[in-house]
Protein backbone atom coordinates (compact mmCIF):
# COMPACT_ATOMS: atom_id res chain seq x y z
CA UNK A 1 0.00 0.00 0.00
CA UNK A 2 0.77 2.86 -1.41
CA UNK A 3 0.46 6.66 1.07
CA UNK A 4 0.04 9.75 -1.16
CA UNK A 5 0.73 13.15 0.06
CA UNK A 6 0.84 15.52 -2.95
CA UNK A 7 -0.14 15.97 -6.18
CA UNK A 8 2.96 15.48 -7.79
CA UNK A 9 2.98 11.66 -6.44
CA UNK A 10 -0.38 11.29 -7.54
CA UNK A 11 0.32 12.57 -10.80
CA UNK A 12 3.45 9.95 -11.00
CA UNK A 13 1.16 6.91 -9.39
CA UNK A 14 -1.85 7.79 -12.45
CA UNK A 15 0.51 7.72 -14.96
CA UNK A 16 1.71 3.89 -14.16
CA UNK A 17 -1.68 2.87 -12.73
CA UNK A 18 -4.34 1.01 -14.58
CA UNK A 19 -7.18 3.45 -14.63
CA UNK A 20 -9.21 1.37 -16.75
CA UNK A 21 -11.38 0.60 -13.15
CA UNK A 22 -11.70 4.64 -12.32
CA UNK A 23 -10.79 5.68 -8.73
CA UNK A 24 -12.70 5.09 -5.44
CA UNK A 25 -13.27 8.36 -3.55
CA UNK A 26 -15.07 8.95 -0.46
CA UNK A 27 -17.94 11.70 0.38
CA UNK A 28 -14.49 13.89 2.08
CA UNK A 29 -12.92 14.54 -1.09
CA UNK A 30 -16.69 15.24 -2.69
CA UNK A 31 -16.90 18.11 0.33
CA UNK A 32 -13.77 19.28 -0.61
CA UNK A 33 -14.57 19.79 -4.13
CA UNK A 34 -17.77 21.96 -3.55
CA UNK A 35 -17.11 24.23 -0.64
CA UNK A 36 -14.48 27.34 -1.51
CA UNK A 37 -14.44 27.72 2.07
CA UNK A 38 -12.66 24.35 3.39
CA UNK A 39 -9.26 24.33 3.47
CA UNK A 40 -8.96 21.25 1.24
CA UNK A 41 -10.74 23.33 -1.57
CA UNK A 42 -8.04 24.06 -3.84
CA UNK A 43 -5.88 20.86 -3.35
CA UNK A 44 -9.34 18.86 -3.90
CA UNK A 45 -9.92 20.79 -7.62
CA UNK A 46 -6.39 20.24 -8.55
CA UNK A 47 -7.04 16.26 -8.41
CA UNK A 48 -10.03 16.80 -9.78
CA UNK A 49 -8.74 18.73 -12.97
CA UNK A 50 -6.04 16.15 -12.84
CA UNK A 51 -8.42 13.42 -13.02
CA UNK A 52 -10.17 15.25 -15.95
CA UNK A 53 -7.16 15.87 -18.16
CA UNK A 54 -6.76 11.71 -17.69
CA UNK A 55 -10.69 11.05 -18.37
CA UNK A 56 -10.45 8.82 -15.16
CA UNK A 57 -13.44 8.94 -13.34
CA UNK A 58 -14.20 8.26 -9.81
CA UNK A 59 -16.53 6.30 -7.97
CA UNK A 60 -18.10 6.84 -4.83
CA UNK A 61 -19.91 4.81 -1.96
CA UNK A 62 -22.11 7.75 -0.71
CA UNK A 63 -25.77 7.15 -1.40
CA UNK A 64 -27.76 9.50 -3.46
CA UNK A 65 -31.04 8.24 -3.36
CA UNK A 66 -32.02 10.24 -0.33
CA UNK A 67 -31.47 13.45 -2.66
CA UNK A 68 -34.79 15.38 -2.91
CA UNK A 69 -36.69 15.24 -5.84
CA UNK A 70 -36.44 19.39 -6.02
CA UNK A 71 -32.52 18.83 -6.31
CA UNK A 72 -32.31 15.94 -8.51
CA UNK A 73 -31.92 17.96 -12.14
CA UNK A 74 -28.66 19.67 -10.33
CA UNK A 75 -27.54 16.07 -8.81
CA UNK A 76 -28.30 14.83 -12.18
CA UNK A 77 -25.54 17.96 -13.79
CA UNK A 78 -23.21 17.14 -10.45
CA UNK A 79 -23.02 13.65 -11.74
CA UNK A 80 -22.22 14.38 -14.87
CA UNK A 81 -19.69 17.01 -14.92
CA UNK A 82 -17.59 15.73 -11.69
CA UNK A 83 -17.86 12.51 -13.30
CA UNK A 84 -19.25 10.69 -10.47
CA UNK A 85 -20.42 7.26 -10.83
CA UNK A 86 -22.36 5.47 -7.61
CA UNK A 87 -21.68 2.06 -6.56
CA UNK A 88 -24.25 -0.12 -5.75
CA UNK A 89 -23.82 -3.52 -4.39
CA UNK A 90 -25.21 -6.02 -2.53
CA UNK A 91 -24.19 -8.43 0.29
CA UNK A 92 -22.04 -11.52 -1.57
CA UNK A 93 -22.39 -10.13 -4.83
CA UNK A 94 -19.51 -9.51 -6.96
CA UNK A 95 -19.58 -7.12 -10.07
CA UNK A 96 -16.70 -5.65 -12.40
CA UNK A 97 -15.38 -4.07 -9.28
CA UNK A 98 -15.50 -6.99 -7.59
CA UNK A 99 -14.17 -9.97 -8.22
CA UNK A 100 -14.71 -11.27 -4.47
CA UNK A 101 -18.01 -11.08 -2.82
CA UNK A 102 -18.32 -8.10 -0.49
CA UNK A 103 -19.53 -9.74 2.84
CA UNK A 104 -20.90 -7.83 5.69
CA UNK A 105 -19.46 -9.79 8.10
CA UNK A 106 -15.80 -8.88 6.40
CA UNK A 107 -16.71 -5.34 7.71
CA UNK A 108 -17.86 -6.35 10.65
CA UNK A 109 -14.37 -7.54 11.73
CA UNK A 110 -12.40 -4.26 9.76
CA UNK A 111 -14.73 -2.98 12.62
CA UNK A 112 -13.42 -4.91 15.31
CA UNK A 113 -9.84 -5.55 14.83
CA UNK A 114 -8.77 -2.08 13.41
CA UNK A 115 -11.52 0.13 16.05
CA UNK A 116 -13.24 2.12 12.83
CA UNK A 117 -17.00 3.21 12.98
CA UNK A 118 -19.20 1.30 10.43
CA UNK A 119 -18.99 3.35 7.40
CA UNK A 120 -14.90 4.29 7.81
CA UNK A 121 -15.15 0.13 8.45
CA UNK A 122 -17.62 -0.26 5.24
CA UNK A 123 -15.30 2.04 3.05
CA UNK A 124 -11.98 0.31 3.75
CA UNK A 125 -13.44 -3.40 3.54
CA UNK A 126 -15.04 -2.10 -0.10
CA UNK A 127 -11.78 -0.49 -1.11
CA UNK A 128 -9.91 -4.05 -0.35
CA UNK A 129 -12.19 -6.06 -1.74
CA UNK A 130 -12.41 -4.17 -4.76
CA UNK A 131 -10.59 -3.54 -8.70
CA UNK A 132 -9.91 0.21 -7.64
CA UNK A 133 -6.09 0.73 -7.46
CA UNK A 134 -6.48 3.83 -5.83
CA UNK A 135 -8.54 5.95 -2.77
CA UNK A 136 -9.01 9.65 -2.64
CA UNK A 137 -9.74 10.51 0.85
CA UNK A 138 -9.38 13.22 3.89
CA UNK A 139 -9.43 11.13 6.19
CA UNK A 140 -5.82 10.04 7.67
CA UNK A 141 -7.16 6.90 9.44
CA UNK A 142 -7.51 5.11 5.91
CA UNK A 143 -3.23 5.27 6.30
CA UNK A 144 -3.51 3.44 9.18
CA UNK A 145 -5.66 1.14 8.69
CA UNK A 146 -4.05 -0.28 5.91
CA UNK A 147 -0.71 -0.25 6.76
CA UNK A 148 -0.31 -3.78 6.89
CA UNK A 149 -2.49 -6.87 6.83
CA UNK A 150 -5.44 -6.18 3.64
CA UNK A 151 -4.44 -8.61 0.94
CA UNK A 152 -4.75 -6.56 -2.07
CA UNK A 153 -3.27 -3.81 -0.99
CA UNK A 154 0.65 -3.95 -2.63
CA UNK A 155 -0.63 -2.47 -5.44
CA UNK A 156 -3.20 0.06 -4.27
CA UNK A 157 -2.53 3.52 -2.52
CA UNK A 158 -4.43 6.06 -0.95
CA UNK A 159 -3.82 9.58 -1.50
CA UNK A 160 -4.75 11.98 1.30
CA UNK A 161 -6.37 14.73 0.41
CA UNK B 1 -26.50 -2.58 -22.23
CA UNK B 2 -23.74 -0.86 -21.44
CA UNK B 3 -23.86 1.53 -18.04
CA UNK B 4 -23.20 4.91 -18.85
CA UNK B 5 -19.68 6.17 -17.31
CA UNK B 6 -19.41 9.56 -16.42
CA UNK B 7 -16.13 11.01 -16.51
CA UNK B 8 -14.96 14.45 -14.83
CA UNK B 9 -14.93 17.53 -17.23
CA UNK B 10 -11.89 20.13 -16.10
CA UNK B 11 -13.16 23.33 -14.01
CA UNK B 12 -16.62 21.25 -13.18
CA UNK B 13 -15.93 21.46 -9.27
CA UNK B 14 -15.24 25.21 -8.77
CA UNK B 15 -18.06 25.37 -11.54
CA UNK B 16 -19.99 23.34 -8.74
CA UNK B 17 -19.18 25.27 -5.33
CA UNK B 18 -20.40 29.02 -7.34
CA UNK B 19 -24.16 26.43 -8.05
CA UNK B 20 -23.95 25.79 -4.01
CA UNK B 21 -23.50 29.07 -2.99
CA UNK B 22 -26.81 30.14 -5.50
CA UNK B 23 -28.46 27.03 -3.96
CA UNK B 24 -27.72 28.32 -0.55
CA UNK B 25 -29.40 31.68 -0.76
CA UNK B 26 -32.76 30.52 -2.37
CA UNK B 27 -35.25 30.62 0.65
CA UNK B 28 -35.67 26.79 1.68
CA UNK B 29 -39.15 25.35 0.99
CA UNK B 30 -41.66 26.29 2.10
CA UNK B 31 -43.48 23.01 3.13
CA UNK B 32 -40.27 22.27 4.64
CA UNK B 33 -39.86 25.57 7.11
CA UNK B 34 -43.72 24.64 8.03
CA UNK B 35 -42.88 21.18 9.44
CA UNK B 36 -39.49 22.29 10.80
CA UNK B 37 -41.24 25.19 12.80
CA UNK B 38 -44.37 22.09 13.36
CA UNK B 39 -46.73 25.57 11.96
CA UNK B 40 -47.90 22.79 9.42
CA UNK B 41 -51.74 23.31 7.82
CA UNK B 42 -54.06 20.50 7.79
CA UNK B 43 -54.17 19.06 4.64
CA UNK B 44 -58.09 19.46 4.91
CA UNK B 45 -59.89 22.10 5.92
CA UNK B 46 -63.13 20.35 6.51
CA UNK B 47 -63.94 19.61 10.51
CA UNK B 48 -62.70 16.42 11.21
CA UNK B 49 -65.64 13.68 12.00
CA UNK B 50 -65.55 12.84 15.10
CA UNK B 51 -67.93 9.34 16.35
CA UNK B 52 -70.75 11.66 18.43
CA UNK B 53 -73.89 9.85 20.62
CA UNK B 54 -77.46 10.48 18.96
CA UNK B 55 -78.48 14.58 18.90
CA UNK B 56 -81.16 15.80 21.04
CA UNK B 57 -83.83 15.25 18.41
CA UNK B 58 -82.75 11.32 18.47
CA UNK B 59 -83.25 11.24 22.63
CA UNK B 60 -86.65 12.71 22.08
CA UNK B 61 -87.90 9.86 19.30
CA UNK B 62 -86.59 7.51 21.99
Amino acid sequence: MTVLRTVSDLKKFLSAADSSQGFLADTGFLYAVAFDDDRLYDSANEVLDLLADQKNSSFCECDYRYVDQKLMNEWTMVEEDLGLNFIEIMEGQVSDHFDSPLAWSDMVQVMGERGLRGPDAMIANLFAKSNFPLLITNDSDFEKCFSDTFDKGDDKAIFLL
Amino acid sequence: MEKKVNVPKKGAGRKWAECLKKIGERSPPEGLMEILNQTEKPKSEKPKKVATPYGPQNDLDV
